[in-house]
Parts: structure tokens; sequence; C-alpha cells
């Protein structure tokens, strides 16, 4: 009994351990099918900014959770197939490069730049709020004191 | 053309290219912004006076700023047109803080303005209102950009 309870411990606590990020296919059918937000991440192994944001933000225990409860995370290397549909498809402003989607395929918002966990989780929260439905971004974080 | 004028010609255009360079480049380090820190150029704009926070400037620029390079910001100073002399910008870690000054007339009607301005990193923004009777009164936001990114 005591096995069972560790063993589901692990499992528990590894769920939360780190981002699902998923392949740009099978997140976009994900999404469809739980109707999340995706989130994409354009990165490149040698941009600085996105290997200090993995170290950083990425393994904030909160950030984690919320991209995984409220997002579809989708990773895609800048000069992948996948990466170059991307930037094609939904633009491109340098690494790292967020693209925030609607589970039809429209897009929302493209965010750029590495950020720091909070001000990150805030830029999370004002799409799976829905604040993103009713004001831009800019007057969203104008009323912010 | 003969061979003495090609030669000439040639000279000619050699140190033409050679001195051209030289021009823009001297232009350009005439027209480069001055660095100083937020204390001088606060110092230069109130000539020492030390400026008060005050409710009566209300300063509106976002927390969060999606792009450094265009932060909006809007000033409004809650006193009648005729007691507002100027409304200065400043942003304590820019290369140059001194961001903008606005000069009023009672003909702009009300002491408001609103513009861009660029943020090199995360710091604060000052609104600072230059009032008739010599006074400055001031309201602060800490407005937060990217870390950075790769090109």
């Amino acid at each position: 009994m005591r096995k069972v309870v560790f063993l589901l411990l692990i499992v528990v606590s590894s769920s939360f351990g780190e981002i699902k990020w998923y392949g740009l296919n099978d997140g976009f059918q994900k999404a469809i099918k739980e109707k999340k937000l995706i989130m994409i991440y354009i990165y490149s192994p040698k941009c600085h900014y996105c290997k200090r944001m993995e170290a950083t933000t990425f393994k904030d225990k909160q950030v984690q959770e919320v991209i995984n409860r409220y997002f579809v995370p989708i990773k895609v290397r800048k000069c992948s197939e996948n990466g170059m549909f991307v930037k094609e498809e939904y633009g491109y402003m340098g690494t790292p490069t967020f693209h925030f989607i609607k589970p039809d395929g429209n897009k929302i918002k493209g965010i750029f730049g590495a950020w720091p966990k909070e001000d990150f989780l805030k830029i999370l929260k004002y799409f799976y709020t829905g604040a993103y439905k009713t004001k831009s971004m800019t007057d969203y974080f104008m009323e912010e004191q | 053309m003969n061979r003495r004028n090609f030669l000439k010609m040639t000279a000619v255009a050699g140190a033409v290219v050679a001195v051209s360079p030289a021009v823009p480049l001297g232009l350009e380090a005439k027209a480069q912004p001055k660095k100083r820190s937020f204390e001088e150029a606060l110092k230069e704009i109130t000539k020492g006076k030390k400026p008060v926070e005050s409710q009566k400037v209300k300063l509106i620029a976002p927390s969060i700023a999606e792009n450094g390079a265009v932060v909006p910001v809007k000033v409004e100073v809650v006193e009648p047109i005729e007691n507002v002399k100027a409304i200065h910008i400043m942003a304590d870690k820019n290369f140059d803080p001194w961001t903008c000054s606005v000069h009023l007339t009672p003909q702009n009607g009300k002491p408001y303005f609103s513009t861009r301005i660029r943020l090199a990193k995360t710091m604060n923004v000052y609104a600072i209102a230059e009032l008739k009777d010599g006074s400055f009164i001031m309201a602060k936001k800490p407005v937060k950009v990217t870390i950075g990114g790769c090109g």
C-alpha cells in the first residue's frame, strides 16, 4: 500500500514538474478537442534569451501549472519545417516569440522576448481570463497600477 | 580623354571617396544624444528644485509594455491650464533620461498630452509638471519591458 501511495505521489508531482510541450499537429488537435488556447513558443538553440527563459521562467512551478492548465503549449524550433510554417502563418519577431492562438487557428496576439516569471504570469493571465476579448493588451496593462 | 586627364580624374574621384565618409561621421558624432544620469537631467529641468509627488499629476502608462520601442504614455495635470507652464517626461534608466518636454499656453485648453516613448529596459517613468509659481509636482510609474530577445 505504501509503495502505491509513493508511486502516486511521484506521478502527481512529476505531472506538475514541467511544461508538457506538444508538437504542432498534436497540439492543434488537442486544442480543438479540449477547446483550449494554444501558446506557440518559437525558439532557437543558439538564442541566449530562450535559454535564460527556459532556465528560469519555465522552471517556475506556478508558470508550469498555469501553462499546463489553461493552454496547449507548442514548442517549435525557428528553422525547423514547423517553425517555418508558424513564422509564415502567424509571423515572427525574433526569438523567443510567443503566439497565442484560438483553438480554431485564429491568432490572438504575438509577444516578443523573454520575460521574468512575474511578468510572464501577468501576460498569461491576460489571455486565459479572456481579457483579450474586450481590450487590447496595452489598455489592459494601462489600467494596472 | 587622354592619359593625363584620366589619371587626374581618377585621383580626384579617389580623394572624394576617401574624404566623404568622414563628413557624415563627424555630423553623426555631434548629433548623438548626451549621456547623463537621472539626477543630472532632473536638475537641468527643475534648476535644482525638488519635485513633490502629487495626486494632481495623473500618469497613465502600461505596467507591462509589449514593445519597449513604443510605450504609450498619457499625462494629465489636475490644475487650470493657466497654472501649468510645462510637462516633462523622464525615464530614469534610459541613455538620456530627459525624454521630452511640452511647454503649454492657455491656448492649449487643458494640461494634458499623450505620446509614445522608448524604454531601453524596465524602469520608472516620471511625469513632472512645472507650475506657474515655479514649483514642480510629479508622478511616477514603473514600466516593465522584455528582458531581451534575439533578432
